[in-house]
């Protein structure tokens, strides 16, 4: 069965899902990923699946707390999230909701070579709920920080149309203390839509104690966030609230494992908060 | 068939695609800049080529990705964007690209292009809505140039001219996008027929695009914005639509931007 009407969202309405998640130290226009944070849904720990990584589906410790429906489809009914920080200092430009599909460990960060990786495959949740890779993208992820070295990451992967030796780096720049949580987005070799596997690692220079991984994710729903600067207050409110027809219905698939990530503004630890809602039916 | 109700919204929602690049080179504020041979989400456009009479598009390896529906229509339904400065996004359908022309010549270079798309606002070939932009594709050289197209206009009247809104400005940077005025009465472009330059460039290549205005988001310094189907005015997305970015600065920090797009089909 769809989820055809706005009747059919209404009636399918989930108890909201509460985001509370605390910042960790940025760097102006990196993304974040607060999965190693508390508190709601609770930290993460750094995953040790080797090179080849695993798959994911929910429930997943670090995910938001949802549960796959029996059947029928999902949509993100309604987001209301804010990323504040204390004083004066600036927040995250926005709240962007992922589905994280895979995720390795055991690359070194301090090679300069070739680490080959031979990525277990990636479940059925891109854009058309295959495997192919349709919209699925790839980011650099710190769990341990980096102290030395800006390093550029090139991944080799095979895209969405099953095409190999494809490259991607990273699209901003690395910085050389990279703090935990860092989230490196990765770009696409030009015609590509999306990763179906992850063949090879490299990095220009060594990376100083850090600890990384590789993500792959789909972006399912991108909130911006506003900024309400009031000099008398001691909290800045970003705030952002959108409807299931604002966001165009974007589809949950079965399995997701639902994070958020953001840009930060500045070294500032901007702190996310707020609620989403699904519906099923 | 066509989406006329809420529901339908809803029934023909598409995952959104995702979009991210550092906007690298050289803004100018309130000069249009066009990334889209930046490599990032998506990947580069390629070198513009079909020489001087150009080429459809109709698909290109560095667009905001589409697939067209099995049936029925294509509409814009979310369009969400932070850039790290203010200014303006425009999400553009770009229907036709060129190549080859003399950046050094000053004499009318003669175009004939082949019939645009069905993509224009009435998703017809005449051109209505259809615009004219000059792509700095490599930077150019001195020469304060006053660039002018002639066209034919959405009505099949021949003969009109138009320069650059924003004046062009010698040594643009690679990225700049200059969009040419409509003579007055006009409300596109059906087809270019010559370029002139008034004085040489010196260097660099450039291209004219056609394309069609699919969306405008203000986006502010750490204040994003996003438009849902109604605020957009659910803009249909004809079948081969290729989206592609222009963002018009307020200043010449590097940016990065980012955001979605979403389309419902039905």
């Amino acid at each position: 069965m769809a989820l055809t009407t706005l009747a059919g969202v209404i009636s399918g309405l989930s108890p909201q899902i509460n985001v509370i998640k605390a910042g960790a130290s940025g760097s102006a226009g990196r993304h974040m990923s607060p999965w190693y944070a508390s508190t709601s849904p609770p930290a993460a720990t750094a995953n040790s699946s080797g090179v080849s990584g695993a798959a994911l589906t929910n429930p997943e410790t670090g995910g938001l707390p949802w549960v796959s429906p029996g059947s029928g489809e999902t949509v993100v009914a309604r987001t209301n999230i804010r990323a504040n920080t204390t004083g004066t200092t600036a927040q995250q430009s926005e709240v962007i909701l992922i589905d994280r599909l895979w995720h390795n460990s055991g690359i070194n960060a301090t090679l300069t070579t070739s680490q080959t990786i031979t990525s277990a495959a990636f479940p059925a949740r891109d854009v058309n709920q295959s495997t192919n890779g349709d919209g699925v993208l790839l980011a650099l992820e710190v769990s341990t920080a980096a102290t030395v070295g800006t390093p550029t990451i090139t991944v080799t992967y095979t895209n969405q149309a099953g095409t190999g030796s494809r490259t991607a780096t990273n699209i901003v720049s690395t910085t050389a203390t990279s703090g935990v949580g860092s989230f490196y987005i990765l770009s696409l070799q030009a015609g590509d839509t999306g990763v179906q596997s992850v063949q090879s690692y490299i990095q220009s220079v060594g990376w100083t104690s850090a600890v990384v991984h590789l993500v792959a994710f789909r972006v399912i729903a991108f909130m911006p966030c506003f900024n309400m600067n009031n000099a008398s207050m001691p909290m800045l409110k970003s705030v952002m609230e959108e409807d299931v027809i604002q966001h165009a219905a974007p589809r949950v698939f079965d399995g997701s494992v639902l994070q958020t990530i953001g840009t930060a503004q500045s070294t500032s630890s901007p702190q996310t908060f707020g609620q989403i809602i699904l519906a099923s039916g | 068939m066509a989406i006329t109700t809420v529901d339908g919204i809803i029934a023909g929602a598409q995952p959104p695609r995702y979009f991210f690049k550092v906007l690298t080179g050289t803004l100018v504020a309130g000069r249009p800049f066009a990334p889209w041979a930046l490599a990032g989400i998506p990947g580069a456009w390629p070198a513009p080529a079909g020489g001087l009479n150009g080429s459809n598009v109709t698909a290109n390896n560095g667009q905001i990705p589409f697939t067209n529906p099995g049936s029925g229509n294509s509409y814009l339904s979310r369009f969400a964007s932070t850039v790290t400065q203010l200014g303006t996004l425009l999400l553009v359908d770009v229907l036709w690209e060129n190549s080859g022309l003399v950046v050094t010549s000053t004499s009318a270079q003669a175009i004939t292009q082949p019939t645009l798309p069905a993509r224009d606002a009435n998703g017809a070939t005449n051109g209505d809505g259809v615009l004219i932009g000059l792509r700095i594709v490599t930077a150019t050289g001195a020469g304060a140039n006053v660039p002018q197209i002639t066209y034919t206009n959405q009505a099949g009247t021949t003969g009109k001219t138009a320069n650059p809104i924003v004046a062009y400005a010698a040594s643009s940077a690679a990225g700049s996008f200059y969009p040419f005025a409509l003579a007055a009465g006009d409300t596109g472009v059906r087809s270019v027929t010559s370029y002139i330059n008034t004085v040489s460039m010196s260097s660099g290549s450039v291209s004219l695009v056609a394309y069609r205005v699919l969306a405008s988001l203000d986006v502010g310094t750490i204040v994003g914005n996003a438009l849902g189907p109604i605020d957009l005015g659910f803009p249909q997305l004809y079948d081969n639509t290729t989206m592609a970015l222009i963002f018009i600065p307020s200043t010449t920090t590097t940016s990065t931007i980012q955001g979605i797009v979403s389309v419902s089909q039905g």
